[in-house]
């Protein structure tokens, strides 16, 4: 453990994105604090709308008038809330269906294979953009959209992983020795297969954050009061060219996020999957 | 009559995360002209490392060459000169230890003997020009015929062929540039008992047909015993004896030789196992490498490394008391 | 042998995976709060208008039986109408389908013109400064929003440098329809300045798509080369003194191509994604925008056809892709 933590620390890629990701934790967590104009995520102030960058309002102000430092701050909020459930959730659904369907040789395996090959048979941001639109706009039906769309990952990688666990040793005996097919799946092939899944998560967070900013650009995640960092975008473009600070600041945001979860899945494969290690 | 290949106190190192790896630790080794040299010793005693030195395809970022020499026909192939890069693929060629992973899977047999005969092979009077396609098509359907393949596996994948047929491939495709010395590492570990018996014959016979050198490295006294003219044993990075074919297996005079072959399985007797085990190249024994395990063991041991000494004719022993003991006495 | 019967496999689950993708959508489309006949019928409608409308188009009979009803009407080639065009939706499908394809293929060939000689190099010259900048340049690249690089792209070009149109796929008429491909239509009627027009539309929105793209190419380029530098086929052609250049261009690059290669279906499905992002930003006429624009209108009919197209339009560059593997490596790996 402590030599891949010293591995970890020795990945600069991997430290720049932890370094990018606790402070947006921190961020989204200390919102209230932090933001210079914390009420600016209701409040409005028509006479000071798309007033450009300046030691009042640090990363300019909005259409409304609001600060939108204090709405990014409070839409980093938003957006690392959505990712993490949406991601949680479809773990949730895609490794056990995954682990089941790759263990068992039979029907409902074949089934549950198809199921999710179903949901990959089009773009997951068309799915994503129908499902929430369906349901409407807001944050809840945002995750509901999102993890319906993304469960069938895992549930492929759990699945392919499985497989190739299956004829290992270590489970062949465990099944000789008559373990029960529940205890050899969560005590033995789990924890075998957990170092992909965990590379997979944080690798997910970041295409999760993405879509999840593309529904909020097309009018599809939060409802319009809450602070989302792609509807800020989308907001912005009929501001365009005037008022460049508009969007600059939400992308690059959404920029830095995905890019930090990029970097520590890329720095965690580097130290947990030993066919990838970097030779000499 | 001067060697063709002439390594001397060569001496070799790998930077490893843990420390320095001292793989090699002044070689001497010779091949003289039309001879078939064995190079044995247990996996990981340095043969590959000895190889991929002369030719060139050591890993540039660890490899530290701590002196020596290797001269091929008189050039230095230490430092990858372009003089010593000609060298490679014309005079000197390689039979490789792993017939399956060696050719590009992607292309086929045909072409990959044919950029081989475009850039490395000599022409008519050994030039590299005025050379016709249809010379090469017979110089090669020639030499396939000699390794015994029929001319249809050019236009075959490597996957479609066996592991014999592959060997005899590469084998042919060591000769065609016509070289002075053809390198072979571990030809047939890859492959069975029956085929690679077949195969060391077929290297044999086509070596001394052609009058080209072979330096053979393998970890199997029995294949050496096959083929072999003159046979030098490695260990742990050191030479430890170097004889001909029939003194060497009638009168060895190293421990370390005397317990490798009784430690072979004979009939009417246990083989016997050599106790310990191989030392860390990190931190290799001072003196002789052998001195932990040897049952001969000497204060001088432990201090200084034994030179290459006269043992008997064209007989050569690195050892501060040879012969002194015998192997079944030390075992009971 | 094989490889013909991996394709009818492909084909044989085709038609349960599209049957099933269809029934999603067509439940997504029923569940809306939105009244279907309502949307048929126009707003203005009254109330007996609608009665009709729903009897007329089968939406009062229970949803098993408006699927089969629909799946019927699909296999004579009939998708329906759409609500908002009022145009039947396969004529909407058959002249967007073009007009997405120029935008990803001409995606695609950047990002392969970019990714495979960026990605090689990477490998060849592994830890030199301009692998860590591609490095850097291609993780970065996958982090980018595309609606937002869109944006910045506009208002760089566009808008400040006026050098690039804002959106749109021609300016004035576009030439006589030949291959639907506005590029090659005018270079076969040739017309200079619609090419030119084309080109300059075609160039925003096919820069934005392919830069995800390329970065991903670069990285299964770099990581091709640097494993088969490694392989024991290349130590064994360097031993034997073949050219270095021989080795890298024509070897290395086949076995890391080969590699890549199995990576173009993902890379594909990757740019069909992005197209419904920049499509809508750049106001580009193809499918795409079409989706987006059918979804948030609820015009239901007109996002089944755009599933069942993009279905076909997924299983045919998968069974492209198989072919060229197979083209690639002798070996046939399934």
């Amino acid at each position: 453990m402590r030599e891949l933590l010293g591995r970890f620390s020795r990945d600069r890629a991997a430290l720049l994105g932890l370094c990018i990701i606790g402070p947006l934790v921190l961020a989204a967590i200390f919102a209230q604090i932090l933001a210079p104009y914390p009420n600016d995520v209701i409040d409005f102030h028509l006479e000071r709308r798309l007033l450009p960058p300046s030691a009042d309002a640090l990363l300019g102000t909005d259409r409304m008038g609001s600060d939108i430092l204090s709405r990014l701050l409070f839409g980093a909020r938003t957006t690392l809330m959505l990712a993490g459930v949406t991601v949680g959730l479809a773990l949730l659904i895609g490794v056990p269906v995954g682990l089941v369907a790759g263990y068992y040789d039979n029907r409902m395996s074949e089934a549950l294979m198809r199921i999710a090959e179903i949901f990959l048979a089009v773009p997951q941001i068309v799915l994503a953009i129908a499902i929430a639109q369906t349901l409407g706009p807001s944050i809840k039906n945002a995750i509901l959209a999102l993890t319906l769309t993304y469960w069938p990952f895992w549930a492929r990688l759990v699945y392919a992983e499985t497989r190739s666990m299956r004829n290992e040793v270590f489970v062949e005996s465990a099944v000789a020795l008559g373990a029960s097919p529940w205890r050899v799946i969560v005590l033995h092939i789990l924890p075998a297969i957990a170092s992909p899944i965990i590379v997979r998560t944080s690798i997910g967070m970041g295409a999760t954050i993405l879509t999840a900013a593309t529904l909020g650009f097309l009018g599809l995640g939060p409802p319009p009061t809450a602070p989302e960092w792609g509807r800020m975008i989308a907001e912005s473009r009929e501001h365009l060219p005037e008022a460049w600070w508009y969007a600059l600041a939400p992308g690059v945001a959404i920029f830095l996020t995905v890019l930090g979860f990029n970097l520590v899945g890329d720095g965690l494969r580097d130290i947990l999957d030993p066919r990838l290690r970097r030779g000499p | 009559m001067t060697a063709i290949l002439d390594i001397g106190e060569f001496s070799l190192s790998f930077r490893t995360a843990t420390g320095t790896a001292h793989v090699l630790d002044r070689i001497d080794l010779a091949v003289r002209p039309g001879e078939i040299v064995g190079l044995v010793g247990e996996s990981g005693c340095g043969k590959t490392t000895i190889i991929r030195a002369i030719l060139g395809t050591l890993p540039e970022r660890t490899a530290q060459i701590g002196g020596g020499r290797i001269l091929l026909d008189g050039v230095d192939m230490i430092g990858g000169g372009k003089a010593a890069q000609s060298m490679r693929g014309r005079d000197v060629t390689f039979v490789p230890q792993d017939p399956f992973a060696s050719f590009n899977p992607l292309f086929r047999i045909g072409t990959q003997i044919r950029d081989l005969m475009r850039w490395r092979a000599p022409g008519p009077n050994g030039s590299r020009s005025g050379r016709s396609p249809q010379i090469v098509e017979a110089a090669v359907s020639a030499m396939l015929d000699a390794v015994q393949l029929p001319p249809a596996i050019l236009a075959k994948y490597p996957h479609e062929l066996s592991g014999g047929q592959r060997q005899r491939v590469l084998i042919a495709m060591a000769l065609l540039p016509q070289p002075r010395i053809i390198i072979a590492d571990e030809p047939t570990t890859a492959l069975d008992v029956i085929l690679q018996a077949q195969i060391l014959s077929l290297l044999r016979r086509l070596a001394v047909e052609r009058g080209v050198s072979v330096l053979f490295a393998t970890h199997d006294l029995a294949a050496a015993w096959e083929i072999c003219d003159r046979i030098t044993v490695m260990y742990a990075g050191q030479i430890v004896e170097v004889g001909p074919r029939e003194t060497f297996f009638n009168k060895p005079h190293h421990p370390y030789t005397r317990m490798l072959l009784a430690s072979l399985p004979e009939p009417g007797r246990d083989p016997r196992v050599i106790p310990g085990g191989v030392p860390n190249p990190l931190h290799p024994p001072e003196g002789c490498r052998f001195n932990p395990r040897c049952p001969n063991v000497s204060a001088t041991c432990a201090e200084t490394r034994p030179k290459l000494s006269t043992a008997g004719s064209d007989h050569l022993v690195a050892c501060h008391h040879p012969g002194a003991f015998d192997v079944r006495i030390a075992h009971a | 042998m094989n490889w013909l019967s991996m394709i009818a496999n492909r084909l044989l689950w085709f038609v349960p995976t599209l049957l099933g993708l269809l029934a999603i959508v067509f439940v997504l489309s029923r569940v809306v709060p939105v009244d279907p006949a309502h949307l048929a019928a126009g707003e203005q409608a009254s109330s007996e208008q609608v009665q009709r409308v729903r009897a007329r188009f089968g939406f009062d009979k229970p949803l098993p039986v408006q699927f089969i009803n629909y799946l019927r009407d699909v296999a004579t080639g009939d998708l329906g109408t759409s609500h908002y065009t009022q145009r039947p939706i396969v004529d909407d499908l058959a002249s967007r389908l073009p007009a997405t394809l120029e935008l990803i293929l001409t995606a695609l060939l950047l990002a392969a013109l970019l990714g495979i000689p960026l990605g090689v190099l990477c490998g060849l010259y592994r830890h030199s400064w301009l692998d860590h900048i591609l490095r850097v340049i291609s993780v970065s690249g996958l982090a980018v929003a595309s609606f937002w690089l869109a944006m910045q792209l506009q208002l760089l070009f566009s808008m400040r440098l006026g050098w690039l149109p804002l959106a749109g796929r021609i300016e004035g008429f576009p030439p006589d329809m030949i291959t639907g491909f506005l590029l090659l239509d005018a270079l076969i009627s040739g017309e200079g300045d619609l090419f030119a027009s084309a080109l300059r539309h075609l160039a925003l929105p096919a820069l934005t798509l392919a830069l995800p793209a390329a970065a991903s190419v670069v990285r299964f380029m770099r990581n091709g080369v640097i494993s088969a530098i490694h392989s024991p086929s290349v130590a064994y052609q360097t031993a034997m003194g073949f050219p270095r250049w021989l080795i890298v261009w024509k070897y290395v690059l086949r076995l890391a191509l080969s590699t890549t290669v199995t990576q173009l279906g993902l890379i594909f499905g990757f740019l069909l994604a992005g197209t419904v992002v920049v499509e809508t930003v750049f106001d580009w006429p193809g499918l795409g925008g079409y989706a987006v624009r059918s979804i948030l209108q609820s015009d239901y009919n007109a996002v089944m056809g755009f599933t069942l197209c993009t279905g076909a339009l997924v299983l045919v560059i998968n069974l492209c892709v198989d072919v060229l593997q197979i083209a690639i490596d002798p070996r046939g790996s399934a």
